[in-house]
């Protein structure tokens, strides 16, 4: 039975231990050196954008080990590995569209226009009349000092005590 | 192909029945059921990979979206349990793969004990996890709570979106910690059955594919951990 064929690099192929064990230990020591790089860069925080390129390049590092020796891809038929390959793909498809959406919908955070163009002149326009309002909030009293700022003096602060 | 040599195999074997009791009718041969049941597993295992990168996308838009409210939450989370979990699921993945070598040298009690190993390992995990879960929902925290009180937890009422940060991480932690229990069920029933000697060199599908899901649980931690505990 499957005996005579166990060593062909089909489904049975036998990953030797030592194999697994180092494997293992590889994924140990890369988790060390995880927590090692983020207590670093919380010390040095100028390096702080460096935080999650390193975690998920380690991540991926970790991942690939396991796939390819625990999860046996590199002795296994090939169209497994296709597959996990598609599989990363699809997620990062899936990340990379959303961000390219969600990263720069800020610009058109209030949208009345129907394009792009209309969008813009009527973002000039909120900005202006934003600064409008902003300018006449100074000048509305609202402690005894605005007043005095303001040249007026109020009749009814005392009184208010 | 090994396929073809095992379909001459079997009909050299037949005595009262013409192919291996586990074999099942609609499969060549043993070698092609094997194959047929790992790749639909990891057929599944891209379906399961979907469902969280669903949540690592929610959790890139809003931190992207909210970096300094991510900033402050993320301080609340104990990277201790964090370390130790990660170290726990890793060497439960070692004794699962040691489990399927055991089996595949035809050493069924070393795989069973290998298999409640990994069973063990799986439910200190979720120990760990559940003791994390109490701090968060006494400091009124948890998954549908939302009143952050006590000296540990009362500054994020007054920091803006912070609740999202503590959702995404119960929702992501919670369906894996599902996943986790899934698992060890699935593994029991495994090693129960390879007590009453249903699997051998022959025949271990089930602990094949078992693994294969076992691992991938262990491989969203491996990226769960950073983004929750410590890239702050």
């Amino acid at each position: 039975m499957a005996h005579g064929h166990s060593h062909e690099g089909g489904g049975h192929h036998i990953v030797p231990q030592s194999v697994l064990r180092n494997t293992f230990l590889a994924l140990l020591v890369l988790t060390l050196i995880t927590v090692g790089t983020s207590m670093f860069l919380h010390a040095v925080p100028s390096l702080g954008f460096l935080g999650i390129p390193l975690a998920i390049l380690l991540a991926t590092g970790k991942a690939s080990l396991v796939v390819m020796y625990f999860m046996g891809i590199k002795y296994d038929k090939p169209i497994n590995g296709v597959i996990a390959v598609g599989m990363v793909l699809f997620v990062v498809i899936f990340m990379v569209f959303t961000m390219m959406d969600t990263t720069t919908r800020k610009a058109f955070g209030d949208r009345f226009g129907t394009t792009t163009m209309e969008d813009a002149e009527h973002w000039k326009e909120l900005k202006a009349r934003e600064k409008e309002i902003l300018e006449g909030a100074k000048k509305v009293p609202l402690t005894p000092a605005d007043y005095q700022r303001l040249g007026a003096v109020p009749a009814d602060t005392t009184a208010k005590q | 192909m090994s396929t073809t040599a095992t379909a001459i195999d079997t009909g050299h074997h037949d005595h009262d029945h013409d192919h291996p009791e586990y074999l099942q009718h609609h499969f060549v041969s043993a070698d092609q059921q094997f194959d047929s049941a790992k790749m639909g597993i990891w057929l599944f295992l891209v379906t399961e990979v979907l469902l969280f990168s669903g949540i690592f996308v929610a959790y890139a838009v809003f931190r992207n979206w909210y970096p300094e409210s991510f900033h402050e939450t993320f301080s609340t989370l104990n990277i201790v349990y964090g370390f130790v979990n990660t170290c726990v699921l890793l060497t439960s993945s070692y004794t699962m793969v040691m489990a399927i070598n055991s089996i595949q040298n035809n050493q069924v009690d070393k795989m069973v004990n290998y298999l409640f190993t990994t069973v063990a390992l799986g439910a200190v995990f979720m120990l760990v996890k559940t003791v994390e879960y109490k701090e968060k929902y006494d400091g009124g925290i948890f998954f549908w709570l939302w009143e952050p009180h006590g000296h540990h937890y009362e500054h994020l009422a007054n920091v803006a979106y912070a609740s999202i940060f503590m959702k995404l991480y119960f929702v992501a932690t919670g369906i894996h910690g599902l996943h986790v229990l899934i698992g060890m069920l699935l593994l029991l029933w495994v090693a129960w059955k390879g007590k009453e000697g249903r699997w051998s060199s022959d025949y271990y599908n089930y602990v094949e594919v078992s693994g294969l899901y076992w691992h991938l649980v262990d491989i969203i931690w491996i990226f769960l951990f950073p983004l929750l505990y410590l890239t702050s």
